[in-house]
C-alpha cells in the first residue's frame, strides 16, 4: 500500500500547493458571510439564504476539486510522468487507487474547510447549527468519492478538455437521476440534502451511513471499470 | 544462457484514427537476445521503433503480437520491475516536486527499505552531481539537469537492468562523460544496460552489442567488434603506379589521396580477390594491402541505407 499512498500524497501535495485553492476557499467563506448582510432584502430570511448559499458553494467546491483530476491524469500521461511512475513496480490499478484516494483527500479537505467556515459563520449569526445541517454538509463531503471515481473513469482514456466536459455532464446527470432513486447505483442525489437542511427536516444517521456505503460502493464500481480500460490501453 | 532482454516476434501495430483506418507497423516481428551483463546499443533513425520497443519492454504499451522477457521474466511482472531502472526519452517528472521529494517518491515506488531511502537518495544525487539542487523544484530545471535527475531515479534501486532511452540528449560534454562513467560503473557491478542513442561514437565506446532498427525491422544485430571488424580491404597504391591505381578505382567503394599523393582505395573482398588474380597485386612493390576496420558510424549508415 506504500506506493498507493505515495501517489495519493503526491497529488495532495500538488493540488494543495496551488495558492489559488486557498484564495477560492477564502472567497467561498466570504460569500457565505456576505449573505448575512441581506437581512433587509430577505425580510429576515437571511438564514435561509446563508444555508442555500453555503450548501451550493460546498457542492461547487467538491465538484471543482474532483474535476481537477480530469486535467491531472491526461497531463501526466501526455508529459510522460505516468510512464516514469508506471515503469516502476507500481500496478496500473494501484496508480488509479492512489489518484482516487489523493483527490478524495483533497476534496474532503477543501469541502471540510469551507463547511467549517460556514458553520462558524452560521454559529456567530444564527446560533449553533442544527444536526441536520451538519449531516447535510457531511453528505456533500462524502459525495467527493463517487464524483471523483466518475472523473477518474473519463480521464483515464480521454484528453483533458473532453474528460472535464463529459465528467461535468456525468456528475450533473448523477444529481438528476433522483427519479430512479433506490434503483440505480449511480445516484448522487442522495448526497444533496439541501432541502432537508434548509427546512431542518430530519436526516437520520442511518441514511448518512447508507450514503457513505453507497459512496464507497460507487467509487469501487467505477474504479473497477476504469482499471479494466486503463490496463488495456497504451501509455 | 541468461538474457537481460529477449523478444520473440515482437510486433506493434498502431491503428489510425476513427476516420483513418490505416495501420502503422512500428515493430515487425522483432527478435533480439541481449545476454545478461552486457551493454546493448539500440540504434536506428527517427521513427525506427526503438522507443516503441523500450515501451513494450517496460510494459507501458501492449504488443500486438509476440512476446518479450526482461531478466528472463515475462514483461509486466511487477516484482521484476524492482530490479529495473528506466530513463524515458525526454523525461518529465512533475514540476511541483523538489529533486529530493521526487527521488523519495521514486524510492518508495521502488520499494526500497525505509531506513535506506534517505542515504541512497543522497548517494545518487552525489553521483549525478545534483546535491546542491536537491531542494530546488524540478519545474525550474534545465533539460540537462532534468536528465541528470532522470539518471538518478533510474539507478536508485541498483538495478540489474538499466534501460536508457536517449540518455545523452540534453547533456553537455561533461554530462555525457559522466553518464558514460555511470554506465561503465553499472556494468562493472554486473548490471545489463539497454541503451538507445543517436550518438554513435559513444555507443561504439560503451556497447558490447549493437542492434540496428529501421521501420520496425531489425537490420543488424551482433557484437560491436564483429559488426565493425571488417569493411573490406584497404589498398595503398604508390603515387608512381597510376595505372594500377586507375584500375582499382574502377571497383573501389572509397578512394582518397594521402599527404604524399599515394592513393588509398577501399575494395570489397570479392573485388579485391578478382583484381588480385588479374593483376597479381600482392606481389607488386607499389601496392600495400591491409584489412579495413569499420567505424560504427560507417556501418550504421551502410546498414540503414539498405532497403527494408
Amino acid at each position: 500500500m506504500d506506493e498507493v499512498f505515495a501517489i495519493a500524497s503526491s497529488l495532495w501535495k500538488r493540488l494543495l500547493g496551488v495558492k489559488v485553492v486557498y484564495f477560492l476557499t477564502a472567497c467561498a467563506i466570504t460569500l457565505i458571510a456576505i449573505t448575512n448582510l441581506y437581512d433587509v432584502l430577505m425580510i429576515g430570511e437571511n438564514r435561509a439564504l446563508m444555508v442555500d448559499t453555503g450548501m451550493m458553494l460546498v457542492t461547487a467546491a467538491a465538484m471543482l476539486t474532483v474535476i481537477s483530476l480530469a486535467f491531472d491524469i491526461p497531463k501526466e500521461l501526455q508529459s510522460g510522468v505516468a510512464s516514469v511512475l508506471l515503469a516502476k513496480p507500481l500496478g496500473r490499478t494501484h496508480y488509479l487507487i492512489g489518484k482516487l484516494m489523493g483527490i478524495s483527500w483533497v476534496g474532503i479537505f477543501i469541502t471540510g474547510l469551507i463547511s467549517i467556515g460556514f458553520m462558524v459563520i452560521y454559529s456567530i449569526s444564527h446560533g449553533a447549527p442544527s444536526q441536520n445541517l451538519v449531516k447535510a454538509l457531511v453528505l456533500i463531503c462524502l459525495s467527493v468519492v463517487p464524483m471523483a471515481s466518475v472523473v477518474l473513469l473519463f480521464s483515464s482514456f480521454l484528453n483533458e478538455a473532453v474528460a472535464a466536459t463529459i465528467s461535468t455532464v456525468a456528475i450533473w446527470m448523477g444529481y438528476m437521476l433522483f427519479t430512479l432513486k433506490g434503483f440505480t447505483l449511480y445516484d448522487l442525489s442522495i448526497f444533496n440534502m439541501g432541502a432537508e437542511a434548509f427546512y431542518d427536516y430530519e436526516i437520520s444517521t442511518f441514511f448518512v451511513v447508507k450514503a457513505a456505503f453507497s459512496a464507497v460502493l460507487t467509487g469501487i464500481s467505477f474504479l473497477c471499470i476504469t482499471s479494466f480500460i486503463f490496463n488495456k490501453r497504451d501509455l | 544462457m541468461k538474457y537481460a532482454v529477449r523478444t520473440e516476434d515482437l510486433t506493434k501495430k498502431y491503428r489510425g484514427s476513427l476516420f483513418n483506418k490505416s495501420e502503422v507497423v512500428a515493430l515487425d516481428h522483432l527478435n533480439i537476445e541481449v545476454p545478461t551483463g552486457s551493454v546493448f546499443g539500440f540504434l536506428g533513425p527517427n521513427g525506427a521503433g526503438k522507443t516503441t520497443t523500450i515501451r513494450c519492454l517496460m510494459d507501458l504499451i501492449r504488443p500486438s503480437a509476440g512476446k518479450a522477457w526482461v531478466l528472463d521474466t515475462p514483461v509486466g511482472n511487477l516484482n521484476i520491475k524492482e530490479e529495473i531502472g528506466f530513463l524515458p526519452d525526454s523525461p518529465s517528472f512533475g514540476g511541483h516536486l523538489t529533486a529530493n521529494e521526487f527521488l523519495n517518491l521514486s524510492a518508495k515506488l521502488l520499494k526500497l527499505p525505509r531506513h535506506e531511502i534517505k542515504a541512497r537518495v543522497e548517494e545518487v544525487l552525489e553521483i549525478v552531481e545534483m546535491k546542491d539542487y536537491k531542494k530546488s523544484k524540478l519545474g525550474g530545471f534545465s533539460r540537462g539537469m532534468t536528465q541528470r535527475i532522470g539518471i538518478a531515479q533510474a539507478i536508485l534501486n541498483r538495478p540489474r537492468l538499466l534501460v536508457l532511452d536517449e540518455p545523452l540528449v540534453g547533456l553537455d560534454p561533461h554530462g555525457r562523460k559522466d553518464l558514460i562513467s555511470i554506465v561503465n560503473k553499472q556494468k562493472e557491478r554486473g548490471s545489463s544496460i539497454f541503451f538507445c542513442s543517436h550518438i554513435l561514437s559513444d555507443v561504439e565506446k560503451i556497447c558490447d552489442y549493437v542492434g540496428i532498427l529501421k521501420k520496425g525491422n531489425l537490420l543488424a544485430f551482433g557484437k560491436t567488434e564483429e559488426l565493425t571488424a571488417d569493411s573490406g580491404m584497404i589498398v595503398t597504391v604508390d603515387q608512381s603506379d597510376q595505372e594500377t591505381a586507375q584500375k582499382l578505382m574502377m571497383e573501389a567503394t572509397e578512394s582518397k589521396k594521402d599527404a604524399s599523393g599515394n592513393r588509398i582505395i577501399t575494395l570489397e573482398h570479392d573485388a579485391w580477390e578478382k583484381l588480385n588474380n588479374e593483376l597479381g597485386l600482392s606481389e607488386k612493390d607499389t601496392v600495400k594491402v591491409e584489412h579495413g576496420h569499420n567505424s560504427l558510424e560507417n556501418f550504421f549508415f551502410k546498414t540503414v541505407q539498405k532497403e527494408v
